[in-house]
């Protein structure tokens, strides 16, 4: 019981990563109603920049976040110019070749910059773990689950309370009617794409943190993930992807516990190819 | 020929069967990001066959080219109908389904003095029998092509078959082939054996010539490569595949000082192409002009 | 040959589409079916041809069910229809889309609607007009039963309108049950003998064309209560 509680908490404060990363790709799904494959590698840009900083810097935290999300928001501006409003006119499918391009330019450029596959990414290790009852609460996750509902609060609040959220909301609704109104669809695109990058930098942040470290692989754990969260939550709908994210969290760790390491990644993965299968007819399944 | 140019032509040939799998399903309108699974698949199962059990090269790679076209089949049953995000987010999913379980895969026995077989992240060694037949390697890479230009042949005739026209009516249409009576259920789970199948052949193929495969052969990146290879060259023709992978391989990787930039020029070389060319360099109405253009001059 | 499409309801997210609509047409006959936008005459042919599933009611063809089969097994039974965009296949030539993977030979269809000529061309390079003749062909080309037009002369000319009203009158096989969705009533009563008019999603009229300009319902339906009255 003790097990199945540790392992419940530890998962929420894992998911609230997952959900972050779940929005970044509904946010940019929703609006643009194409997949942005090259999303887990513009945040692997910003972690390699926060690495290369915190190397050259030793103990400057903020520096370091502050560097982390503007590589993400770089590399998030690259994708976005070529990617997207480049292929406006192609196909949505285009959009999608085009982004697994990116994505290997952008894994070929962190591992050519950096001097081992393998990088450091500093973490406040000073902070303690706190005990309640039986249950330890981890200062890194601790750290993720707290980051990421501030981060969500802020996402959610500048969505559905300011004038830009609801433009945002009426163009993922529907473009045709918000053209109508007078929006320009393709700058909240834009403006929705960059967003989501500062999301997915701000979890690449926490991701990194809990990790000590990164790999070029992360680009695609957390497109995986990403993509994981928005399916589960059902494709566009953003409470959706908070919940998915959550849900992906609890699976891994309670895999994690119950069967060992080895499960965690295959459940995941199994859960992902489930979602696909046994939803074949919903609107993302044909809407590309 | 040098021995650089020789591993050069297996690599191109090897590969150029995974970008061709990927190929025909694009054709479908699905893209794979799963087409490195069937790769392995094809080259553990080859191995199993002649390093294991004893079989020769031959018969062992056809087998794992077999048993990845069943797997294909098998992929088919949840994965026909998707189309998409969804089936894109599926073959991904797919693929690294393999990875992870081929991780935990232990299937070893005895032969000779030592143990052979799958060995988790270990991965699978000693599978010999290129070698132990004698077949020196400039050999195999002229089988390897030889085994290529027949497949092509026969990917060519197919597309002009009746079943080529189907396949591509499902790509462009799914609900208007229905309409007009297309089994489009059994020509989906068809393309998804037949890809399967020849992403599997390239796997056995690689495996022997390697002498070793292991989990981390089903790196997405591999799945990935296949597609941009199939998009540059252009959906127009089978040979659209070849020409991206000897574009990739066999050009920009010659050029020594691009070494570590490859990725990043290829990749930007995919991008700029899908702006001016969404369906690659050959695609269907150059495909179609270039005909009527030979067709005129024969007359 | 009959084709009877019993209470049958479609909902789409909760919205009724068609509720419990029944209609029988017999083999020889043609009906026109006419309403306003939003009336459920696109959704009556998708659920026809399998690509809708209906959530009650059933739709035979000479007492075999068609309901819950796939639209493929639809079209094999004898179904086919053209949509009222034109879906070809752009990307394949003229000739290859009137066979559209059938074993059967495309230029006596080609030569039908007047496109043989252009049977080499790829599908895209053809002209509105053009494409909804070759639309024609390809679902003339299988021999159907049962054959469901979406509006054929949608976005045309008189003169291209005339082209095709001419054409269905001299292609279709006499034995043929012909279902024509369209908003052009001159084209209705020139090819139907019998007009079924919907209106959010209920049959509120069947009969022939004639006494259509009489009837109350249908007058409230296009016009607006205030007004009909």
């Amino acid at each position: 019981m003790v097990d199945f509680l540790q392992a419940l908490v530890d998962g929420v404060m894992l998911g609230a990563t997952y959900s972050l990363l779940g929005l970044g790709f509904t946010l940019i799904f929703g609006v643009l109603r194409r997949l942005n494959l090259a999303f887990g590698p513009t945040i692997l840009v910003g972690i390699y920049a926060g690495s290369h900083l915190s190397l050259a810097w030793p103990g400057a935290l903020v520096p370091v976040v502050a560097v982390t999300v503007a590589g993400a928001l770089l590399a998030g501006v690259y994708v976005e110019r070529f990617s997207f409003r480049a292929l406006a006119r192609q196909a949505p499918v285009v959009s999608m070749i085009s982004t697994f391009a990116v994505w290997m330019q952008l894994q070929e450029l962190v591992s050519l910059l950096s001097p081992s596959r393998t990088m450091p990414y500093p973490s406040p290790v000073w902070l303690p773990a706190v005990a309640v009852g039986p249950i330890l609460l981890r200062s890194d996750g601790l750290l993720m689950w707290s980051g990421a509902t501030l981060i969500m609060l802020a996402l959610f609040a500048l969505l559905y309370r300011t004038r830009f959220g609801t433009t945002i909301r009426a163009v993922a609704d529907s473009s045709e009617a918000a053209t109508l109104m007078g929006v320009n669809v393709a700058m909240v695109g834009a403006a929705a794409f960059l967003v989501a990058s500062a999301v997915g930098g701000l979890a690449g942040v926490l991701i990194a943190q809990s990790h000590q470290q990164v790999t070029p692989y992360f680009g695609l754990w957390a497109t995986v993930k990403g993509m994981t969260a928005m399916l589960l939550g059902g494709a566009g709908s953003l409470p959706g992807a908070v919940v998915g994210g959550l849900a992906l969290g609890v699976v891994e760790t309670q895999t994690l516990w119950h069967f060992g390491g080895q499960w965690r990644d295959l459940v995941s993965y199994a859960l992902l190819f489930l979602v696909v299968a046994l939803s074949p007819r919903t609107r993302w399944g044909s809407g590309l | 020929m040098s021995d650089y140019f020789v591993s050069l032509l297996i690599r191109i040939g090897i590969e150029a069967f995974v970008a061709l799998s990927a190929y025909l399903l694009l054709l479908m309108g699905r893209m794979s990001f799963g087409q490195q699974g069937f790769f392995v698949i094809g080259a553990y199962a080859a191995g199993l066959a002649t390093a294991l059990y004893g079989m020769p090269l031959l018969p062992g790679v056809a087998l794992g080219a077999l048993v990845a076209a069943l797997g294909g089949a098998l992929f088919a049953g949840p994965m026909a109908a998707p189309r998409g995000l969804a089936f894109a987010a599926g073959s991904l999913a797919f693929g690294e389904l393999v990875r992870v379980a081929l991780l935990d895969l232990y299937f070893q026995g005895q032969v000779g003095p030592d143990l052979i077989g799958p060995a988790g992240p270990d991965g699978f060694r000693g599978i010999r029998a290129l070698f132990t037949s004698g077949v020196s390697v400039t050999t195999y890479a002229v089988g390897i092509w030889l085994a290529l230009g027949v497949t092509l042949l026969a990917t060519a005739f197919f597309l002009r078959s009746r079943w080529g026209e189907a396949l591509r009516m499902i790509g462009e249409d799914e609900e208007a082939a229905a309409t007009v009576g297309l089994p489009v259920r059994r020509v989906k789970v068809s393309a998804l054996a037949g890809a399967g199948g020849l992403a599997g052949l390239g796997g056995g193929l690689f495996a022997h010539y390697a002498t070793y495969v292991e989990p981390g052969h089903a790196d997405v990146m591999l799945g990935v490569h296949s597609l941009a290879y199939a998009f540059i060259g252009g959906l127009g023709t089978p040979l659209g595949p070849i020409i991206g992978v000897a574009l990739d391989i066999g050009f920009l990787e010659s050029f020594r000082f691009l070494a570590g930039y490859r990725m990043i020029i290829f990749g930007g070389l995919v991008m700029g192409l899908l702006i001016v060319r969404p369906r690659g360099l050959l695609d269907e109405v150059a495909v179609h002009r270039l005909s009527r253009f030979l067709m005129r001059g024969r007359r | 040959m009959r084709l009877s499409v019993e209470g049958v309801s479609v909902r789409f997210a909760g919205i009724s589409a068609l509720s419990s609509l029944s209609l029988a047409v017999a083999a020889g006959e043609r009906l026109g079916v006419v309403g306003p936008n939003g009336a459920g005459k696109t959704t009556l042919l998708n659920v026809v041809t399998g690509l809708v599933r209906p959530v009650a009611g059933a739709i035979r063809l000479d007492g075999h069910t068609l309901t819950g089969l796939p639209p493929d097994a639809v079209a094999r039974a004898g179904v086919a229809r053209t949509f009222q965009t034109p879906r070809l296949f752009s990307r394949l030539t003229v000739a290859q889309n009137v066979r559209a993977g059938r074993p059967l030979d495309a230029e006596p269809w080609l030569r039908l609607v007047g496109l043989l000529p252009r049977r080499g061309d790829l599908a895209a390079a053809l002209t509105p007009g053009e494409a909804r003749r070759l639309e024609l062909a390809r679902a003339l080309a299988g021999s159907p039963h049962v054959l469901l037009l979406d509006e054929p002369c949608g976005g045309l000319g008189p003169t291209e309108t005339e082209d095709i009203a001419a054409l269905l009158d001299r292609a279709v096989a006499p034995a043929t049950i012909m279902v024509v969705v369209e908003h052009k009533l001159r084209v209705i009563s020139r090819l139907c003998a019998r007009v079924a008019v919907l209106h959010l999603g209920e049959k509120i009229f069947d009969g022939p064309p004639t006494a259509l300009r009489a009837d109350r319902r249908v007058l409230e339906a296009y016009l607006g209560k205030s007004r009909a009255s």
